[in-house]
């Protein structure tokens, strides 16, 4: 069950903050410098090896004994869903195990459930690597807590206490009474509206919250855990951290951004608190009810002899540190690239060196500088949209509805146009590429940033001012004032005389004070009362106005600077005049009619089948789509054999109790594939969440994933009156069309499969047939051998 | 000539092309044999199938409709070699032996040897045996998602066709008698037959698929349209009459218009 999905705002700011900043300093260490992503370790667990099949089957034979027949087929519809689904989720790639936050995770659940073994025993806690803040329970005692949860703990009781809350629905059996009571019709307690499943479902909820208190009861854990665990649930909808985001963090001396690109505090959303909102088509009760009726059950207590922390203090801010780390990374796998910028940003704040924080700041603006640039012209994308495994990417900078300090990301953001985003990303990231030279990604993100700058945003070097901002505030500043002089004021006179001065020293002292001086309305006010009406005032329009080309004026003085950046221009002219073909040609290599793809070596990622059947109730055939997807692995792998094509499988339908280094591959591959697909058909953008590349290389020496897939869909059939008609009243004559026609079954298979290349971010080859014929094995054959084949034959020259 | 050089052009641009790409085969697997099973209706009651339409007086253009339609085939077999050249086309070639059946309702003026007068006699539902030998060549381009030689496909075909008639009785008696002898009319067929041979051409829409990856099953709709016949040979005089000849010689022609088929063959 969904633990905290519904948020509601409230009206308030929690001091998060003060959570945030007790206690971390014992364990900052590791974090000082770097961060390495967490990957799942040590065995893997049976739920892995077993298939969704045998897991179904042996929870379907529990319900052997039930009398009620119409109970009877709603559990055992009810666990074959459930199971699937669960199998599913499990292989998605985003559930770790055995890391370090899994692994405290569960020493918490060991310690919350001390005097319950049997319950112990029968949980089984994930970590998923998702931002939403949550955590839910599957009817076989399996739990699972996001990333985003573990990131907003304030502490160890208030993960006990979501923990406790979870293990009452497993014990319960919440899940499968739900479904029994709303899809078996001898259950007449509920009617199956909306309304009442609403209603069903929170009635759960205020029994989970219950007893999860008399588990918690019988813990040390303070009770304090659980008024915390709703308060952080309240405001789950904003970053795990609220500090102000300082304008001058993404500038410098030649980068100074225009006022009217930043909210003033007065601008900035609040924080809107409402804890008794309107929950009457929601899951869960509202937070209010939640804490009166948890109050209500708990009685008169002592906290006393009752601890926050039981396992471990330093483990747990630990673990969370670890998860808000986490989050930078989910978040630009999202594309939430606000989102990853503000929290890096917090990070930032107490890991100021820290690398890895700054490469998220670096990676979430290039992507938005390539998300929100021109697509190059004669682009044709590689993928056809007929086949939409993933749909155009759309990223939302809106900033209206964003509370809290984040929402200046969100708004800075917003304001940039293409060309400033792009500006912005190269100065970011050629900065930090001075400062962390042996990192090849970043040398890629800013040759791409050239390119992007110069081919798709048309800018040249002389779109750039020769004098640096610096030197015009300097000259034209200085020489401007004293004209005036004479007739000013001398105390505004100085004020402003100051306020201009100070401009060039912002680099080296505290911009926000000097920036609220001469701030444009401030600014204009004073030199109008001084009687200075024109002069300055233009100046600094102009330096607002034209903020973004005195960005770059002082590193274009670097010659490695500007001789990227000449490179990028000649590429530009280059491949306007075509000179390029097979960059003109990029993105359109599907087309078989030009020969093969010439790769030796491919990695076959986790194919998927899917059957589907229109005709019954759940659509859905589970177990035909495993037992189909087990002899699509053996087509694949007997087909690649068969056109001489090296082929690793990871799968994580085969994976055996030891394939953990796989688990992890097919993770880190998954990832990058969702990624991919986040960004639809924009290959201005890179995969940035991870360098599954690099290691794939260096691993198993190809740089070539293979996805593939068949989804086969039954449907009802038409116009069977009409051929029985047709056959009678032809006199037969058309009984050899109308004959087959009414045995045949009715049903649409598509096969597609996509390589991609990793390391050029970019599909190098797609295959896809869409036929209205049954999923034969001829077809998969004729269909994958032509992949294989065309992948590894060599390109033809026309 | 010219359709020479069209089919040769066409063949020229579909070759080439073929050569530009990748060609899968299946599993790599490009040619294949296969028998077919070609099955017509063999229609008692003319139908704009095989219309005969009236060319002279006293013709019998159509039968009766006394007989019901339903299961009665003509059937041809035949014998084919196809070779995947391209992603969606194949080329192949084929020998088919058609030996089925037709009947004759028809009416013949005969000039009364007595009188010398001449009578319309009426023949009724006369059995000819037929034979035909087809040797074609086809173009086949497979569908938008197919991919040779899985899949639905179009089949071109352009071939010579041989047919031969020969009815079942030695002697065809007559339904209706001379007014003058009160008499049936008698034809001696037995050293009678006819031949015909042209050039036709003719088009097929089918599915292939693959079993056990060896095994061809294939099926679907065939027609073939021959071209005006080039010659016929009729070997008896008795039956040198022009309206059975005509009649006999228009229903050899388009009697293979339309087949239906079904094939089983082995890929390698």
């Amino acid at each position: 069950m969904i633990f905290g999905i519904y948020m509601k705002k409230l009206s308030f700011i929690l001091g998060l903050t003060g959570f945030l900043s007790l206690g971390v300093k014992a364990q900052t260490k590791q974090f000082d410098s770097d961060y390495t992503p967490l990957m799942s370790s040590g065995v893997l667990p049976k739920i892995y090896t077993t298939s969704a099949t045998e897991k179904a089957n042996k929870d379907i034979a529990t319900v052997k004994k039930e009398k009620d027949y119409r109970t009877k087929r709603a559990k055992e519809n009810f666990y074959l869903i459930s199971n699937f689904q669960m199998d599913q989720l499990l292989r998605s790639g985003k559930i770790m195990f055995n890391d370090s936050l899994s692994l405290f995770v569960n020493k918490v659940a060991d310690e919350a459930f001390k005097d319950m073994p049997e319950v112990r025993k029968s949980l089984q806690i994930f970590v998923m690597k998702s931002d939403i803040v949550n955590a839910f329970t599957a009817d076989n005692g399996i739990i699972i807590v996001s990333v985003g949860l573990l990131a907003q703990l304030d502490n160890e009781a208030q993960l006990a206490y979501i923990l406790c809350h979870e293990a009452s629905h497993f014990i319960k059996k919440h899940s499968v009474d739900s479904y029994v009571v709303f899809n078996s019709s001898s259950q007449s307690s509920y009617k199956r509206n909306s309304l009442d499943k609403y209603k069903y479902s929170q009635d759960a909820e205020y029994e989970a919250d219950a007893e999860g208190l008399k588990i918690f009861k019988k813990t040390k854990y303070s009770y304090k855990g659980i008024s915390g665990a709703f308060n952080m649930l309240k405001y789950s909808y904003l970053p795990f951290d609220e500090i102000k985001f300082e304008k001058k963090f993404l500038e410098d001396s030649s980068l100074v951004f225009p006022k009217n690109y930043f909210l003033t505090d007065t601008e900035l959303n609040p924080i809107k608190v409402d804890e008794n909102y309107d929950d009457s088509k929601s899951t869960h009760p509202n937070i209010k009810k939640r804490k009166d009726n948890v109050s209500k059950e708990l009685g008169e207590f002592s906290d006393e002899g009752r601890e926050k922390f039981l396992v471990n203090k330093d483990q747990f801010y630990n673990m969370r540190e670890m998860a808000r780390f986490e989050l930078c990374n989910i978040d630009l796998q999202q594309e939430e690239y606000a989102d990853c910028i503000y929290e890096s940003y917090v990070l930032l704040k107490k890991y100021p060196n820290n690398a890895y924080l700054k490469k998220m700041i670096g990676k979430a603006l290039f992507n938005v500088a390539a998300a929100k640039a021109p697509k190059e012209k004669d682009y044709k994308p590689a993928l056809e949209p007929t086949i939409d495994i993933a749909g155009d990417s759309y990223i939302s900078y809106d900033y209206s509805s964003v509370e809290g300090n984040s929402q200046q990301v969100y708004h800075l953001l917003n304001k940039l146009s293409a060309p400033e985003s792009n500006i912005l990303a190269l100065h970011y990231n050629w900065k930090l590429k001075q400062e962390l030279s042996d990192d090849k990604q970043l040398s890629q993100l800013c040759d791409s940033l050239f390119i992007l700058l110069a081919l798709n945003n048309e800018t040249t070097i002389a779109y750039f001012n020769k004098k640096s901002r610096t030197e015009y505030i300097n000259e034209t500043f200085v020489k401007a004032t004293p004209a005036v002089l004479d007739s000013a004021n001398t105390v505004k006179v100085d004020t402003v005389k100051k306020t201009m001065r100070s401009l060039d020293e912002l680099e080296n002292d505290d911009m926000d004070s000097k920036i609220s001086r001469i701030g444009t309305q401030q600014v204009a006010q004073e030199i109008k009362a001084s009687k200075i009406v024109n002069a300055d005032s233009i100046h600094y329009a102009k330096l607002e106005s034209e903020f973004d080309k005195y960005a770059l004026t002082d590193l274009l003085r670097g010659k490695d600077f500007e001789s990227k950046f000449v490179r990028a221009e000649e590429f530009n002219k280059d491949y306007r005049n075509k000179k390029f073909d097979n960059i003109v040609q990029k993105g359109t290599k599907s087309t078989t009619n030009v020969g093969g793809v010439g790769v030796d070596k491919i990695i076959i990622l986790d194919p998927f089948y899917i059957k589907t059947d229109e005709r019954i109730r759940d659509n859905y055939k589970y177990y035909d789509s495993e037992e189909k997807l087990n002899e699509y692995a053996n087509v694949l792998k007997e087909n690649a054999k068969l056109a001489n094509l090296d082929a690793v499988y990871i799968d994580s339908h085969s994976l055996n109790t030891n394939d953990i280094d796989t688990y992890n591959d097919y993770t880190l591959l998954n990832d990058w594939m969702s990624e991919f697909m986040e960004h639809g058909y924009n290959r201005n953008m890179m995969i940035l969440g991870n360098d599954a590349a690099e290691k794939m290389q260096k691993k198993y020496n190809t740089r070539f994933v293979l996805w593939s897939g068949v989804y086969n869909n039954r449907t009802e059939k038409k116009n069977v009156g009409a051929a029985i008609a047709l056959t009678v009243f032809s006199g037969g004559l058309f009984a050899p069309f109308t004959i087959p026609y009414l045995f045949r079954k009715e049903q649409q298979t598509l096969y597609f499969s996509v390589l991609y290349d990793l390391e050029q971010n970019e599909i190098l080859y797609t295959n896809t047939s869409v036929v209205r014929l049954s999923d034969s094995r001829d077809f998969l054959n004729a269909f994958v051998y032509d992949t294989m084949l065309t992948i590894k034959s060599k390109p033809k020259q026309r | 000539m010219k359709r020479g050089i069209y089919i040769l052009f066409v063949l020229f641009v579909f070759v080439i092309d073929a050569q530009s790409q990748i060609v899968p085969g299946y599993q790599g697997k490009r040619t294949f044999v296969n028998y077919q099973l070609n099955i017509g209706p063999a229609f008692r009651r003319p139908t704009f199938l095989n219309m005969v339409s009236p060319t002279s007086k006293g013709s019998y253009p159509s039968g009766t409709a006394e007989e019901a339609i339903f299961f009665s085939f003509n059937t041809t077999h035949s014998l084919n070699i196809e070779r995947v050249m391209g992603r969606k086309f194949a080329m192949s070639f084929s020998y088919s032996l058609a030996a089925s059946k037709d009947y004759f309702t028809f009416s013949q003026d005969i000039a009364d040897g007595a009188s010398g007068q001449t009578t319309t006699y009426v023949f009724r539902n006369k059995q000819l045996n037929v034979f035909g030998h087809y040797y074609q060549g086809g173009l086949i381009f497979y569908g938008r998602n197919a991919l040779a030689p899985f899949g639905k496909y179009f089949k071109l075909n352009m071939g010579y066709c041989s047919m031969m008639g020969k009815f079942t009785d030695d002697e065809l008696v007559s339904e209706t008698k001379s007014p003058y002898t009160d008499v049936q009319a008698k034809l001696d067929t037995k050293n009678a037959y006819y031949k015909t041979h042209s050039f036709g051409w003719g088009f097929s829409f089918g599915m292939n698929r693959i079993f056990y990856n060896k095994l061809v099953i294939n099926r679907g709709i065939s027609f073939f349209l021959p071209t005006k016949p080039d010659d016929f040979i009729k070997s008896s005089p008795d039956i040198s009459l022009k309206n059975i000849t005509t009649t006999v010689v228009k229903r050899l022609q388009p009697r293979d218009l339309a087949t239906f088929y079904i094939g089983c063959g082995y890929l390698f």
